[in-house]
């Protein structure tokens, strides 16, 4: 809130981001390698592009980059971006810094609003491209809603009643998931691989839909953050500094659970990224919410970017599920978290 | 100068009247104590008051202006409030926290103007909290906490200041510090203070007026010498005190006598 410094953060993550982005590019069972991915990008930048010759490099190369890695690489950045903001804004609208949209089973509720919808939708493919986003947003809201409702007392919320209720409405969602798996054999493929969470559906297509809702989103929450500060310091003092406490919840669940919502039905469930990402931000640009929100945003977006690449690469030419390979990194950090916030918890 | 009126305030959690017709006046530069026994309705008094909580029906007017029509950045700029439960969850720093109290004035992303940084040097010298500024608010001790957090409401530059039991949870000093620096407020600096308070000694030492409420009214106001009257007490507490003089501030002293060995 006081200094401006800092501004070295953005430039070294974006650049990182770039790096990341040339990187997982050229990785893959095609090696095209950091150089050559980079010269393949360039070259379809105006200006810039016309100087850089790639005619000595197969023009498979190419295809593989535009077609199938850059999609997939812009769908993990915008889905690493959207989870970690909702991270940042889950724990600082419920005070409480193990929140995340999958420890409050808010992914559970979209997955569980996307499993609907394809049991409901089977015969129009148009139409489920539509209906699955939308099921899965009010599965997302429905959670986040009976969550916020079981552990709020009176406007007040209690840490541990709303991780319980949170891992509750999670373990309820994944049983009816896995009833509908049950009663609907040929849709039990597809549905599996949402819970695990992964990148292989994408195409410049999700992209298309992810990128206006999670950019427009962010933005909405960026916006936002200097009000998230205050509410952060709990609703009655916010109330008494002049904000609409209950406006401001109902906007921010809103919007949230939307990005939340937009990255699950795509990816599926990926874990923790809101946890992990957002914590280990604080410890740079500490909790003040403007400069915490961007910096995560960019931070998840290299996070995901690097973690998908390594599902893809790790043990090609099997593929790890990504929700798999976060939740491998997220629980020692979760456990670690409760550990070191034991006698906070247990108050 | 009446800053704020209170005219036949109700409220009730749904079916329950917790507030049953509350009529008050406020003047300028004084420090009000508001006592009762648990549950006579005071904190629910205060939430009226800052708006977290909206009366059923009544007035509040804060000049000309009712409450119940002002928009939350104005009435914040005319209303502060010091809660009871000092805890923050994260570790801001003691100056982001007082900053806080200009949310009122400016847009949440603008940056702090001048009159701002003015505001807020002028709260954290009040409070002697200057030398706190770059420390977690979860560093200090229990009174320097409330000070931080009576200088975010100063920083508002409001009127009117309520405390809720701002020394419930101190060591004696400190709620020495904290009263003495309450009422400096409305002494020096023409606050009118509005202080929730569970200790009668307190009272009885600080306040310049006091309203006594029981059962979601106000069954007596005055001179804290008027109101601190054995049977009074014992007729709105059902307790059983001795009152007396403190031959050291010349204020009142309430002592509760126990049962056992009652000698009256």
């Amino acid at each position: 809130m006081k200094k401006r410094a800092g501004v070295w953060i953005y430039l070294f993550l974006f650049a990182a981001l770039v790096a990341s982005v040339i990187f997982s590019a050229g990785k893959g069972s095609a090696d095209i390698g950091f150089i050559n991915s980079m010269k393949i990008i360039l070259s379809r930048i105006p200006f810039i592009g016309r100087n850089i010759d790639i005619q000595a490099l197969p023009e498979s190369y190419s295809t593989i980059i535009f077609s199938i890695r850059l999609p997939r690489i812009l769908t993990s950045i915008l889905c690493g971006m959207g989870l970690s903001v909702c991270g940042v804004v889950f724990q600082g609208m419920f005070r409480n810094p193990m929140a995340d949209p999958y420890v409050l089973g808010i992914s559970s509720g979209a997955v569980l609003g996307a499993a609907i919808a394809f049991v409901v939708g089977t015969q129009a493919a148009l139409f489920n491209f539509a209906l699955v986003p939308l099921f899965a947003f009010i599965g997302a809201a429905v959670a986040t809603t009976v969550v916020y409702l079981i552990a709020q007392k009176k406007g007040q919320l209690s840490t541990n009643i709303l991780i319980l209720s949170g891992i509750a409405i999670g373990f309820l969602c994944s049983s009816i998931i896995s009833l509908i798996i049950i009663a609907s054999r040929e849709q039990a493929h597809r549905i599996i691989f949402w819970t695990l969470g992964s990148m292989t559906g994408s195409s410049w297509k999700t992209v298309l839909v992810m990128l206006p809702i999670i950019l427009v989103g962010t933005v909405v929450l960026l916006f936002n953050s200097g009000n998230l500060n205050i509410l952060s310091t709990g609703d009655e003092t916010a109330v008494s500094l002049g904000i609409n406490a209950t406006a401001l919840k109902k906007i921010l669940l809103a919007v949230a659970s939307l990005v939340t919502a937009v990255s699950v039905c795509f990816c599926g469930t990926i874990g923790f990224v809101g946890l992990i990402i957002p914590h280990a931000v604080r410890f740079i640009t500490g909790p003040d919410h403007r400069r915490l929100m961007p910096v995560s945003a960019l931070a998840g977006s290299i996070f995901l970017l690097l973690c998908d690449t390594a599902a893809r690469t790790l043990f090609a030419p099997q593929e790890i599920p990504i929700g798999v390979l976060t939740s491998l990194l997220g629980v020692p950090f979760f456990i670690s978290l409760l550990i070191r916030n034991k006698r906070r918890i247990a108050a | 100068m009446k800053v704020m009126e209170i005219k036949d305030l109700q409220f009730s959690y749904g079916s329950l009247g917790v507030l049953r017709g509350v009529d008050m006046d406020f003047y300028k530069g004084t420090f009000y104590g508001i006592l009762g026994p648990n549950g006579c309705g005071k904190s629910t008094l205060l939430k009226n008051l800052y708006g977290y909580l909206k009366p059923s029906s009544g007035t509040v007017l804060l000049g000309s202006k009712k409450l119940g029509s002002m928009k939350p950045r104005e009435r914040a700029k005319r209303i502060a409030y010091v809660p009871q439960d000092s805890h923050i969850d994260f570790d801001y720093t003691v100056f982001d926290v007082i900053a806080m109290g200009r949310n009122p004035y400016h847009n949440a992303l603008d940056n702090l103007g001048s009159d701002d940084m003015e505001q807020i040097e002028k709260a954290m010298a009040e409070t002697s909290t200057t030398h706190l500024k770059d420390k977690s608010i979860n560093e200090l001790s229990g009174g320097e906490k409330q000070r931080a957090l009576i200088a975010r409401a100063f920083a508002q530059d409001s009127e009117i200041i309520l405390m809720d039991e701002p020394v419930s949870m101190l060591d004696i000093n400190h709620q020495i510090e904290i009263m003495d620096l309450s009422r400096s407020l409305a002494d020096r600096l023409d606050k009118t203070i509005v202080c929730v308070l569970h200790d009668l000694n307190l009272a009885a030492q600080y306040a310049q007026h006091i309203f006594l409420m029981k059962d979601g009214v106000v069954l007596k106001q005055g001179l804290p010498d008027e109101i601190l009257d054995a049977d009074i007490i014992s007729e709105v507490y059902g307790a059983n005190v001795f009152v007396g003089t403190n031959e050291i501030s010349g204020s009142k002293i309430v002592i509760p006598l126990s049962r056992h060995n009652n000698p009256f």
